[in-house]
């Protein structure tokens, strides 16, 4: 096993990365930007090095500098988290040729499902089943007339993509050419590539991915699925293990299908395969992350597995835990993730400073985030500031306790999204499994308010308002109200 | 006196009497027991009819941020005086016809969809507005004419920046 290790990323994956390497007895070395000094991956880390600048670009992305920090610090090993470099097949072979061993999959796998296009080539010739789209990115023109040709609605999609980011969906031919170019630079801000190429858009998916492992003598087992179709803006926001749609027989050929794709294009370390499944339950290959997900603690909870551990064990030659492809779940998992957005204003980003924070305990709840108070969120980063997940015997159990944890999280300082999360969670279809990608789309019913919650809520304020009114009832204040009711009044006169 | 709590669309009003030197409230002419507890830390606790609850809440002005049990609501208290005069401020001011696009969020100006003399109607998208990787379009509430665009693209903006002056139809000729 490694010594030490270096953690190229920052937030809630960085110190959850770290902490098993704590257990595991392999020291830590961190990296943070100027404004990440006070964050707890810095501090919980045994060394942290500066990398000096603000942006992405100039921290967390560059990759000289992590290249320097390694030899400085003797870290063997590398691993990137999610995001920023993990799927970017250049530096994994940079850290290979400067003799250290990028925590995740060879390079050139990186390469081949980092480029959307190819990955789907590469998929049908294995025998797995795509969504129908081009084969290659396609410039305007061409790819307008391609949509045409197999009927709206299509979505348009970033060939470096990933993560909802340069994705637009287009419902008729009027509209093609905004969403293009908008898919074209939000594509190019997010990954540097701005070439996008075209899907058929299903109507009623469900989003249903497979966690995959694979070890250096080329077994490939998987861990069964997680859904994902509770999705905001392509943006996943609630996943759980197991999905309410599998039976043993479907679960049985898309853990198949997703061994295979992990094969065909040679894999090693920790992966998922999306699928998109649609009303007939027929799935299709979506694409592979090459990496650890934000939503791998549902996986963790469900198998007992630790997967940054096997990411760990694979990566320095050591053998996984499990030989074999997990036949059953342990009980249900729920995870939400909690972004610094307001949802009573459209989900706009909410930066600001973190002035309390108190994370929920109880039975059951495992809480990933890496902000303290007294931390900024910015919006040079993700918004995502925490990860809750619940664990129950059931799914309806998994889901009250999920609801009973975000009540007890106390955050002050900026908007989260909890409130929405909970609407969803206490929400008849969403209880009863019966929902698709466009759930959030299709339920307006999601941004009411509980107004039995309100009137209390109305109560403390006006008693703090009475408060302050009394603490202030002697101060000079109180002669601010007769001159403007002068002045009120003159003009009443006046006019 | 009646105090006034308006929550998006939802007005509740409270009334203060006091008996015998004690103030009370009443909600809805039933008077309110309860006990209302400074935890630290802007955390509240609040005993109302035996019903307890924590409450979070930070002031701003006469708007009160509160988070009860995972959810979220914005409060501005006002009691009746303050909504006099309040009122009274609003009807006596010249309305003007203008008004001003700002920016709801840092970030930076994507594309500049309108330019200045240009027709537009109520949801017409104006700007798109990049904020941690996400584009967001800026929508006009109101039809009008655009009188100045005050940013250029590719700039960053801070939250409510003027990024655009709206004049009223009849106003340019």
């Amino acid at each position: 096993m490694f010594k030490k290790i270096l953690i190229a990323n920052r937030g809630e994956i960085a110190l959850r990365i770290a902490r098993t390497c704590r257990e595991m007895g392999v020291r830590t070395v961190a990296v943070y930007s100027d404004l990440d000094r006070k964050s707890p991956h810095v501090y919980f880390a045994d060394e942290a090095y500066p990398l000096g600048g603000k942006t992405s670009l100039d921290t967390y992305l560059a990759q000289s500098k992590l290249i320097d920090i390694c030899r400085q610090s003797g870290a063997q090993a590398v691993h990137p988290g999610y995001g920023f470099l993990a799927e970017n097949s250049e530096f994994a072979a940079k850290m290979e040729e400067a003799g250290i061993t990028f925590i995740g999959p060879p390079a050139d796998a990186i390469a081949l499902m980092g480029s959307k296009t190819a990955a789907r080539q590469r998929m049908i010739s294995a025998g797995v089943p795509v969504v129908p789209g081009t084969d290659r990115p396609m410039p305007e023109e061409e790819a307008k007339k391609y949509s045409e040709e197999i009927g709206f609605p299509v979505l348009i999609k970033a060939a470096a993509g990933g993560g909802g980011k340069g994705m637009r969906r287009v419902d008729k031919s009027g509209e093609f050419r905004a969403a293009y170019q908008s898919a074209q630079r939000e594509a190019a801000a997010a990954f540097g590539d701005s070439q996008v190429y075209i899907e058929k858009f299903l109507e009623q998916p469900r989003h249903i991915e497979f966690q995959i492992l694979a070890d250096n003598s080329g077994l490939v087992i998987h861990l069964g699925e997680r859904e994902c179709s509770i999705q905001r803006r392509h943006q996943k926001i609630i996943e759980e293990a197991p999905s309410s749609l599998l039976d043993a027989d479907l679960r049985e050929r898309m853990g198949q299908a997703a061994v295979k794709a992990a094969e065909a294009c040679g894999y090693r370390n920790a992966g998922t395969i999306e699928f998109l499944v649609d009303e007939h339950r027929n799935f299709y290959f979506l694409e592979m992350n090459t990496r650890l997900q934000v939503e791998h603690p549902v996986t963790e909870m469900v198998t007992g597995l630790d997967l940054v551990r096997e990411q760990l064990l694979i990566a320095a030659g050591e053998s996984m835990t499990l030989q074999k492809s997990v036949p059953c779940f342990i009980g249900h998992a729920v995870e939400c993730r909690i972004y610094a957005e307001n949802p009573d204003n459209n989900f706009a980003p909410s930066p600001g400073m973190i002035h309390h924070i108190r994370q929920p305990g109880g039975p059951g709840i495992r809480e990933d985030s890496g902000i303290a108070a007294g931390n900024e969120i910015t919006l040079f980063y993700d918004p995502m500031i925490s990860k809750l997940c619940a664990w129950a015997p059931d799914r309806l159990g998994a889901i009250n306790r999920m609801i009973r944890a975000l009540g007890e999280y106390e955050l002050q300082g900026i908007h989260s999204t909890i409130p929405f999360l909970i609407r969803v969670l206490e929400h008849p279809r969403f209880r009863s499994g019966d929902f698709t990608t466009k759930f959030i789309a299709e339920e307006p019913g999601l941004f009411r308010k509980d107004h039995a919650k309100l009137k209390i809520a109305a109560l403390a304020a006006v008693i703090l308002q009475q408060r302050e009114k009394e603490r202030t009832k002697f101060s000079s204040s109180s002669n601010d109200y007769t001159s403007k009711w002068k002045i009120i009044n003159r003009r009443e006169i006046l006019d | 006196m009646k105090i006034f709590a308006e929550i998006q669309d939802v007005l509740l009003t409270f009334e203060q009497r006091e008996h015998n030197g004690t103030k009370l409230l009443y909600l809805d002419r039933e008077p309110l027991d309860y006990e209302f507890l400074t935890l630290g830390n802007n955390r509240f606790s609040l005993i109302l009819n035996q019903a307890s609850t924590l409450l979070q809440i930070v002031q701003e002005n006469d708007l009160y941020h509160i988070h009860i049990e995972g959810e979220y609501f914005a409060i501005r208290v006002e009691d009746e005086h303050m909504r006099a005069l309040r009122e009274l401020v609003a009807h006596s001011a010249v309305t003007q016809g203008e008004h001003t696009i700002r920016a709801p969020i840092p970030g930076l100006i994507s594309r500049i969809l309108v330019a200045e003399g240009q027709k537009i109607d109520a949801g017409d998208p104006l700007i798109i507005l990049e904020a941690m990787k996400m584009e967001n379009e800026i929508r006009s509430e109101n039809e009008g004419t655009i009188k100045n665009v005050l940013v250029d693209e590719g700039k960053p903006v801070d939250k409510d920046q003027p990024l655009l002056i709206i004049a009223p139809e009849s106003d340019v000729k």
